[in-house]
């Protein structure tokens, strides 16, 4: 049984790790708002359009629609934020799935960034970021249905289905690859400064 | 010039639900009409398979029941205010009825599918299926209808909220359904949708109202997750792109989302291709024994289906159909009896 105080300890540490650095820090916020924007571009609630203005609609009945789900893990926008082209449906649910898988992917990144440069000192395994690869095409994973139009896709019951499935296995994944990384990270460490006596 | 019509053979088509399910009339028993809130036909319209096994055929179309949330508290503007967003190429549902004349704009049912509405006093539902490319109204009585989430032959299912029967859209007619124990065979009473540019139908109806984009929904209604009509189709809507779903009956005689006019009774149902149509401006066909003739209206971008029994002649002439009388018609106003037709793809 894994011991719940230890991955924490570990997770925290190979957190402080990517805080202590600026390259990993850097990394860290690109990647997660890069990803953040490229999911919410998945499932609509960021979109470009053709006409440009700055405005802001607010729902009338926001109790009534908060939790309304739109599908698989998708909830109603409760306010429409256009800036120039930009167009930002936002649901506060939405908006905090998609933060919490960025940020998982962003910290994958930064720990494949950082094994990659500091080899000797944190040996990375990239096993462990193989399996956050599937997160990065979670985004559409909300919408299976729209993705087999975009590609010409002949969907069946079955496919949909598994698509439905993709993106909790994907966060899932995520923080299993989190866990063996940090873990591998705090086995580094502890080679590192033996127990003095 | 003047065009005589010739008796030839309709063309096949893509006909979704096609003619074969003779003998299946059963009309609504009286009990079980006490449990419908809304009006039905006297007869049942042609399924291609029994209701049970349509049910089976049904898909889930990757959304839950009313994920896509129908319209059902809807605003109308003006004209004026509805050219703020609607440019002339953009595609409406009209619908006239008595004195009253409505636009639904294609952008805006895109992301909802159904709108529940009131037209000279008259409760109905006007539907929308982005995947079969069809816009169809019912009345809905007491009740209102929402999207169930589910597909058959990549047609959006409606449910009724009072029974939750199912409702494949095209079909017009329930089917068993996981949610309604009670199966009842009816068909819904129909109302004519015409399929039409907002150019076209402002031109003709100067007076219409327009849905607004107040839906009580937050969506950027400027954005088509399917793909775009104008100015050219693209994305799911383009010529060659295959159905979401493989459909329950192939047939390769044309292009996947070929457009066209579709009608259906008791006795089958008949489709014609709306660019056939455009340049000879009618065709005959048939439904059982029944000849059938479409006609088309310039004026709209859309085609009018008639039961032609008595194979009476017409010629056309300048936006007119001109009888061998010499009498001239509108080719809505035909002296002949009317089928609820609708655009497929």
């Amino acid at each position: 049984m894994p011991n719940i105080t230890n991955i924490t300890e570990n997770i925290k540490y190979g957190i402080k790790i990517i805080f202590r650095r600026k390259d990993t820090k850097l990394i860290l916020f690109l990647s997660t708002i890069i990803y953040f924007l490229i999911y919410l571009f998945s499932i609509g609630d960021l979109s470009i359009s053709q006409i440009t203005k700055t405005n802001i609609i607010v729902s009338k009945n926001i109790i009534d629609i908060l939790f309304r789900s739109t599908g698989y893990f998708r909830f109603e926008p409760i306010v429409k934020i256009q800036f120039f082209v930009f167009i930002y449906l936002f649901s506060p649910i939405n908006t905090f799935f998609s933060l919490m898988l960025s940020g998982l992917v962003g910290l994958n990144i930064s720990f494949l960034y950082l094994g990659i440069k500091q080899p000797k000192i944190c040996k990375i395994n990239y096993k462990g970021f193989l399996a956050s690869i599937p997160a990065l095409f979670s985004g559409t994973a909300c919408c299976g249905p729209i993705l087999f139009i975009i590609l010409g896709i002949q969907a069946t019951g079955l496919l949909i289905s598994l698509f439905q499935l993709l993106l909790p296995t994907s966060i899932i994944l995520l923080i299993i690859s989190l866990i063996l990384i940090t873990k591998q990270i705090n086995n580094q460490k502890t080679q590192r400064t033996p127990d003095k006596k | 010039m003047d065009k005589k019509i010739y008796r030839r053979s309709f063309l096949g088509g893509l006909s979704i639900f096609i003619t074969g399910c003779i003998g299946n009339n059963n009309s609504v028993s009286s009990e079980n009409r006490n449990i419908l809130d809304f009006p039905t036909k006297e007869e049942v319209l042609p399924r291609t398979f029994p209701p049970s096994r349509l049910k089976d055929k049904a898909v889930s179309g990757g959304v839950g029941k009313d994920a896509i949330p129908s319209i059902d508290n809807p605003i109308f503007i003006d004209p004026n205010k509805a050219n703020e967003f609607l440019k002339d190429e953009n595609i409406v549902f009209g619908v006239n009825i008595g004195e009253t004349k409505k636009a639904y704009p294609r952008s805006i049912l895109v992301s909802h599918e159904i709108c529940n509405d009131q037209i000279d006093g008259i409760p109905v539902s006007i539907t929308y299926c982005p995947l079969t490319g069809t816009a169809l109204g019912f009345k809905r009585g007491n009740t209102t209808f929402g999207v169930s989430g589910h597909l058959i032959n990549n047609n959006l299912i409606m449910y009724d909220r009072s029974t939750e029967s199912w409702w494949p859209q095209i079909l017009a007619t329930s089917i068993e359904s996981p949610w309604n124990q009670r199966y009842f065979s009816s068909s819904l009473q129909e109302i004519n949708v015409v399929w039409t540019t907002w150019k076209k139908w402002k031109q003709k109806h100067p007076d219409t109202k327009v849905l607004s984009r107040e839906t009580g929904f937050i969506r950027n209604y400027n954005r088509d997750p399917y793909g775009s009509y104008i100015p050219n189709k693209t994305g799911y809507y383009s010529l060659n792109s295959p159905p979401l779903y493989k459909p329950l009956k192939n047939d390769d005689r044309h292009p996947p989302k070929k457009v066209f006019i579709g009608a259906r009774n008791p006795e089958g149902s008949v489709v014609f291709s709306k660019e056939s149509l455009r340049q000879k401006k009618y065709m005959d066909g048939s439904i059982g024994k029944t000849s059938i003739l479409a006609v088309y209206d310039d004026r709209l971008d859309t085609a009018y289906v008639y039961e032609n029994k008595n194979k009476i002649s017409f010629s056309y002439k300048k936006e007119w159909f001109v009888r061998d009388n010499g009498n001239r018609y509108r080719p809505h106003l035909l002296p002949l009896k009317r089928i609820i037709s609708f655009d497929v793809m």
